[in-house]
């Protein structure tokens, strides 16, 4: 009996043992498994994210160019004909010289507007001088009689990959057209600072303000600040809102300066 | 008395650290009552009523009063407080109406086992079995929802494989009480059967401590 006792116990021990350990195992290796497969889902979104980003900077490229080379060049030859019609129309009908003056100035304003359009599509500058210089431009392109956009920036700032350059200066175009549009701003402040965790780009206008969570909650509004998150999520960026309805704005992105090479001397603004 | 007391537990030390360690997770469940879940509350109680269950057993053992149908009625206790600990942490409905079916089923048969002067085979061996069933029922839970990120750090898995253990290493001495554990045991072969009921009890309560230890993880230990 004392051996019966003995062999079964130990059997059943053992038993429960392996039992404890196999759900201990395979538990573990089951959600090592799904956390694999959620980082890969994540990986995959943020590609997808990318590419539908890249894909749409090289769509607005491409509506860019042909508006520049076939309808600007175009609008310059008609408006090449348009002169020398003129000239004929001086001397043989002096009434229709006003007509052809009215549509020289509707194809000179077209012309602009096509030529507007197309620098908007591509930040040029951004390509050719990096952020800050197109930052500027933006602000002084942004600043009129009733507005105020003003740039303060580190005077070192580190040279960016494209891809930061790009995502932060759609951001910044974004959130100021925001503060103008919808928040009536007068004065708007564009911060950019290089800080040892990365690169600080904050907005701040005095404008009415909004409430982010009726914003978000309602899917037809918020599409630019959900574009935000979206490009921000492709770089591992942060943002974050400090506003409130009746007071000024303050939105704060952090993203991490992925490749820090030469820097360059600004003359802050 | 207290002379006797003193015997007692000289000739029975693994009483007396057993008796001791049941305060270890009674203190730590009490300390950790606010991270524990709503069945694993019970526990700290069932480990109070063992502290007064080994507390009266003394009493009686200093009176020399036969103290075994203490542990009779503590095997009740058993099977109360299992079926409240996983009834409220099994999901499915019909799985936690068989889990309270069957602790109603195990009470009742175990009262026609009941009694007074010696350990019963009867009782014991079938709230052991019940138990056992449950924590299975249980771990077949765990692997079917794979929902907790790192086990280790639930406090449920801890208590369940302590329960495990203690009721699959005291079954067999249990399922033969009437020939392990009877009066009629010889006193050697009677202590070394119910030193080994005390380790399992031990490694039931040093598991237990760290299932409360852990239970501050469990609100973010979940997918």
């Amino acid at each position: 009996m004392k051996l019966y006792i003995a062999v079964g116990t130990a059997v059943l021990l053992v038993m429960a043992i392996f039992i404890i350990v196999f759900v201990a195992y395979y538990q573990q290796k089951q959600i090592r498994q799904q956390l694999i497969l959620k980082e890969w889902q994540e990986k995959y979104r943020k590609g997808l994210l990318a590419a539908t980003l890249q894909a749409q900077e090289h769509e607005r490229r491409r509506i860019a160019q042909d508006l520049h080379d076939e309808i600007g060049t175009m609008l310059s030859v008609t408006k090449l004909s348009l002169n020398q019609l003129g000239r004929t129309v001086e001397h043989n009908d002096p009434g229709s010289t006003v007509l052809v003056q009215k549509t020289r100035s509707l194809l000179d304003e077209t012309i602009a507007n096509v030529r507007r359009i197309s620098r908007d599509l591509v930040p040029t500058t951004l390509e050719r001088f990096g952020l800050v210089s197109a930052l500027e431009e933006l602000a002084e392109k942004a600043s009129n009689g009733e507005v105020h956009v003003e740039l303060s920036c580190s005077d070192k700032m580190p040279t960016l990959l494209p891809q930061l350059d790009l995502t932060l200066f759609r951001i910044a175009q974004e959130l100021i057209n925001n503060a103008i549009k919808h928040a009536n701003a007068e004065n708007i402040i564009i911060d950019l600072h290089c800080q040892p965790t990365g690169i600080l780009l904050s907005v701040i206008d005095d404008g009415r303000g909004f409430d982010l969570d009726e914003i978000l909650k309602d899917k037809k509004r918020g599409l630019g600040l959900r574009n935000i998150e979206s490009r921000l999520n492709v770089i591992d960026g942060h943002v974050t809102f400090d506003v409130e309805e009746g007071r000024g704005s303050r939105i704060h992105i952090q993203v991490k300066n992925l490749k820090p090479e030469v820097e360059v001397e600004v003359e802050a603004v | 008395m207290l002379q006797r007391l003193y015997e007692i537990f000289v000739n029975h030390p693994i009483d007396l650290i057993a008796e001791l360690i049941s305060f270890l997770p009674f203190t730590f469940g009490v300390s950790r009552l606010k991270f524990l879940k709503k069945g694993a509350r019970f526990l700290p109680l069932y480990f109070f009523i063992i502290i007064g269950r080994d507390f009266t057993s003394n009493i009686y053992a200093i009176k020399k009063i036969n103290n075994l149908f203490l542990y009779n009625s503590s095997a009740f206790a058993e099977i109360v407080f299992v079926a409240l600990l996983f009834s409220f942490e099994i999901h499915k409905p019909v799985v936690k109406r068989i889990v309270t079916i069957g602790a109603a089923i195990t009470l009742f048969l175990s009262l026609f086992f009941w009694e007074n002067t010696e350990l019963s085979a009867g009782i014991l061996t079938l709230s052991r079995a019940y138990a056992l069933l449950v924590v299975l029922v249980y771990f077949n839970q765990l692997i079917q929802d794979m929902n907790v990120k790192n086990i280790l750090k639930h406090s449920l898995f801890w208590i369940s494989s302590g329960l495990i253990i203690q009721f699959t290493g005291t079954f067999f001495v249990y399922l033969f009480a009437n020939y392990a554990l009877s009066s009629n045991t010889e006193s050697d072969l009677f202590n070394l059967y119910w030193n080994v009921n005390q380790f399992m009890y031990m490694v039931f309560c040093l598991f237990s401590t760290i299932g409360f230890w852990v239970s501050k993880y469990d609100k973010e230990n979940y997918t």
